[in-house]
């Protein structure tokens, strides 16, 4: 049920080993966020769609995990590598920070900047590294459960830091205020919060982003969910469009099957939820059938993100406009709280944004003579609840929020886009709502807390299969959201799928 | 070989920080026992976007008001208890029709103001009648105040925005396009006060076709210099005609409009506008900011259209339709949409724009050949690679096999 990549992801490795597989997407198409549109003469893409570990072995680069996942079930996307981690402005620092890719560029990039922290940069990579051979290790290892020596003997410092958050780990490094916050640029693909996210998490981002480079697919994202929907088609998988499920179909405590919105009832062994378990635990299940403690956990957890989006088709190059890097972080105020807080409320006060032009990465993309920008702003999904959901005032409060974005960064950039734009669109948690169908129109599922980061997550996984039959991928999966956590849980959860296929033969 | 060198770490000494992870489950257990079983799924948001995009609305006709001899405004106000969608002025509803059990659906813009929906949950819809035209007769004969209108929307692209469009804009009609000008024009004065100015050149046939004559009349007069319409005659001039005559050309607009350089065109006609406004804003070195084209919707006559492959008109081809599991053939005729012989057929997709920009229909060409009307061909880059197009604005070239998604 849900064919965003996680749903999709899960069904082509099932259909690869043979399973029968049905896919229903409430939608009219497949792909969920990893999906584009179109106004007039510009494909947008819908959002920021960065891939780690789709290194492609050459040139000294790993091969990377996710990539590998794909090829193995036949899928082969038109992945291209961006040309760096990022570019992060600070306003109040006054400084114009570019993070390069490769480990030791990295390094030297921070130390050029503030050279005191060069040994600390270089200790805190090597710490990250390490966090990054454990996961190989544990994923190596049957089930992902590994043998306890050799995390004590080998792994010491994953286990040394799995307990700690993002802010935690890094106070202990002391790093300067500018290098702290240069470092903790990229965490905005991942939290509100930079301060307790998990480590874990982070540093793995981090490190794997760095190392190997982000790679993003050649017209937009939308062409991974074609690429994994023909596969799933071809290995003999069932998808259908327009299907709502209503219902859960129960016997003994174990889901059996689906209802959908029409009244069909489809049995199955198992079923994939790529959706958030709260909707499937209150909407299509009776409280009898649930047990309290998968309540309690979507009761505990933390709302992720939702979107401000903004898609700018522009009429000239980006070089004819003055815009040069794939995508700049800014930000407006390091103080990790009062970003946090910011969040929290609806178009009021702006701490960061990302804007990214595809077309740096891909030149032409957008077509010749032309470009797009998206801007990006995090905000918590109750933000719009509480404050923006006023019909009257929301088409002005969408125009006026991105004017905002434009204005700083045209100051920032010193690019000016104003008078080029042709075609402009705004998506709001609203928007994502109606598409998706997802509560409060959340994009980042979960907040990755250290209690509820991956680790406890995968940890726990036997102990929080809650209901018998039932799973959840994509975001709300155990490996969190993400674009390549998404597949990765996709391909993870199939894994345990056909295992339990097995068992229960 | 050099020993590896490790990372230094520790946060709270070495066995406070192992400690952290080993209690780390313990703590998760603790942390999800402390939750309540009662989840909150209130949704404030999800209720916003239901309001914005509501799906299917049933409403009733209330209005019938001659506009001239051959247009007629509808006005529908819902009997399913449902508010009408905050929309823009320029937007447009997808009307829903079952005639003789076959379903198709049209796309017409909205001709009343925002600010009638929100006041009054009514909008209205203009329709010039097309004699023999398979749903205008439908419509000439059925819809009476009280009758049933199904509708779906808002959609469409065509509305004022501050950040791209001029202050200024020039609003260029041809016959039942005007619509969404008395939309724009009523929404500058009673609504969002947008754009600061507006120039409509609006050509007509003959006078006796001109459409709110007096109500333009009215809110121009009432306008501050606001809102001025120019007419355009193309056919018979009577003796007493004041206004423009002939064809809106290069010429006339750069007559009419002394700051054409800078305004922003919004041009909503039918096709053969289209094509002569476009030729006249290339003339002019108008940037494409500064154009918007209403969607085309469904052609009357695709043999008129320059690009389609006059060669492959007055055929029959077998068109196989693959929905899920089911398979069936049917008849495709070739001056017709795959649209228009899935609906004959009664397997209509859902359709919005009849134009090929919206996607709704987004289907896959599994074998055979079609030709893409390129005019507003909003077909997806990587789409395009796999087959997969749209078929409201398709037509067939050879035998097709086509797999549909989402099936009305």
């Amino acid at each position: 049920m849900g064919s965003g990549v996680g749903g999709l992801s899960a069904a082509v490795q099932l259909a690869l080993k043979g399973t029968k597989v049905l896919v229903l997407e409430q939608h009219n198409m497949t792909g969920g966020y990893s999906s584009s549109f179109i106004r007039g003469r510009y494909e947008f893409e819908v959002s920021l769609h960065e891939l780690c570990e789709c290194g492609d072995g050459k040139d000294g680069h790993t091969y990377g995990g996710v990539r590998k996942h794909l090829a193995n079930a036949g899928v082969y996307p038109d992945l291209v590598c961006v040309p760096e981690a990022y570019r992060v402005i600070f306003e109040n620092h006054n400084l114009d920070f570019t993070m390069p890719f490769g480990i030791e560029n990295a390094i030297k990039a921070v130390a050029k900047v503030v050279p005191q922290d060069e040994e600390k940069v270089r200790n805190y990579f090597k710490l990250c590294e390490e966090i990054s051979n454990a996961l190989v290790y544990i994923e190596g290892c049957p089930q992902m459960k590994p043998d306890p020596m050799v995390m004590m003997t080998k792994h010491s410092s994953f286990l040394r830091t799995a307990g700690y958050s993002l802010g935690e780990v890094h106070d202990s490094f002391g790093f300067t205020p500018l290098t702290e916050d240069i470092l903790s640029a990229y965490y905005g693909y991942i939290t509100r919060n930079r301060r307790d996210v998990s480590f874990t998490v982070y540093g793995l981002l981090m490190y794997l982003y760095v190392r190997d480079g982000a790679h993003i697919i050649n017209k937009t994202s939308h062409g991974l969910a074609v690429d994994l929907e023909e596969r799933c088609r071809v290995l003999g998988a069932q998808i259908e469009t327009g299907v709502y499920v209503a219902k859960m179909l129960v016997e003994n405590g174990a889901v059996v099957g689906v209802q959908t919105a029409d009244g069909s009832k489809i049995r199955a062994k198992r079923v994939l939820c790529n959706c958030q378990p709260d909707v499937v635990y209150t909407k299509m299940m009776d409280k009898k059938d649930v047990p309290d403690n998968a309540l309690k956990l979507c009761d505990k957890r933390v709302a992720g993100a939702s979107l401000f989006s903004a898609y700018v088709g522009l009429d000239a190059t980006p070089q004819e406009l003055g815009i040069d890097s794939y995508e700049i972080f800014f930000n407006f105020d390091q103080d990790a709280k009062r970003v946090y807080d910011a969040t929290k409320v609806w178009t009021k006060y702006i701490t960061n944004m990302s804007a990214t032009c595809i077309d740096i990465a891909i030149p032409g993309m957008t077509g010749e003579g032309r470009c797009q920008i998206g801007f990006t702003y995090l905000l918590d999904p109750d933000a719009m609840a509480k404050d923006g959901v006023d019909p009257s005032i929301y088409q002005k409060n969408k125009e006026e929020f991105l004017d905002h974005l434009i204005e700083m960064y045209e100051r920032l950039t010193g690019a000016r886009i104003r008078g080029h734009i042709e075609e402009v669109e705004v998506a709001t948690p609203a928007t994502y709502v109606r598409y998706t169908g997802v509560p409060k129109g959340n994009v980042y599922a979960y907040e990755m807390t250290v209690v509820d980061g991956i680790v406890p997550r995968v940890n726990n996984k036997d102990a929080e299969q809650y209901i018998k039959g039932l799973d959840f991928v994509g975001g709300f999966g155990r490996r969190a959201f993400g674009f390549c956590s998404s597949i990765t849980n996709g391909f993870d959860t199939a894994e345990d799928t056909l295992l339990k296929l097995k068992e229960a033969k | 070989m050099a020993k590896t060198v490790k990372a230094k770490i520790s946060i709270n000494g070495y066995i406070k920080d192992l400690a952290s992870f080993f209690a780390l489950n313990g703590k998760r257990k603790k942390w999800i026992e402390s939750g309540s079983t009662n989840v909150d799924m209130s949704d404030p948001v999800a209720e916003l976007a239901k309001h914005l995009h509501p799906g299917l609305i049933t409403s009733k006709i209330v209005k019938v008001t001659d506009e001239t001899p051959s247009t007629k405004t509808f006005t529908l106000e819902p009997t399913d208890g449902k508010k009408l969608p905050l929309f823009y002025a320029g937007q447009y509803i997808s009307v829903k029709y079952s005639i003789d059990g076959r379903t198709t659906t049209r796309p017409f813009a909205i001709s009343s103001s925002p600010d009638l929906a929100v006041k009054k949950n009514q909008l209205e819809i203009t329709l010039k009648k097309n004699p023999g035209g398979y749903v205008s007769t439908f419509v000439w004969e059925n819809w009476v105040e009280g009758a049933t209108v199904l509708f779906d929307g808002p959609h469409g692209h065509i509305y004022y925005n501050g950040l791209r469009d001029s202050k200024h804009v020039v609003g260029i009609a041809g016959g039942s396009g005007v619509t969404i000008f008395r939309s724009i024009a009523n929404d500058m004065l009673n609504g969002s006060g947008r754009p600061e100015k507006m120039t409509l050149v609006y050509g007509s046939s003959n006078a006796s076709d001109i459409i709110y004559k007096d109500e333009f009349d009215a809110l121009a007069a009432k306008s501050n210099g606001r809102i001025s319409v120019i007419h355009v005659l193309s056919g018979d001039v009577p003796a007493d005609w004041s206004g423009e005559t002939g064809f809106i050309t290069a010429d006339l607009i750069a007559k009419l409009i002394p700051d054409y350089k800078t305004a922003s065109f919004y041009v909503s006609g039918p096709a053969a506008l289209y094509d002569a406004i476009e030729v006249a804003l290339d003339k002019l070195s108008i940037s494409h900011p500064n154009r918007r084209i209403e969607c085309y919707g469904e052609s009357a006559n695709i043999t008129r259209n320059k690009k389609y492959p006059q060669d492959n008109a007055g055929k029959t081809y077998t068109l196989t339709v693959l929905f899920g599991v089911d398979k069936k053939e049917i008849p495709a005729i070739s001056t017709e949409t795959v649209a228009v012989a899935l609906e004959r057929a009664g397997l209509a997709v859902d359709t919005q724009c009849r134009s090929g920009e919206c996607g709704w229909c987004r289907s896959k060409l599994e074998a055979g050949s079609v030709w893409q009307r390129p005019e507003s061909d909003g077909v997806r880059a990587r789409d395009k690679d796999s087959g997969y197009f749209h078929p409201c604005s398709a037509y067939p070239t050879s035998d097709i096999t086509v797999r549909v998604f989402t099936r009305i």
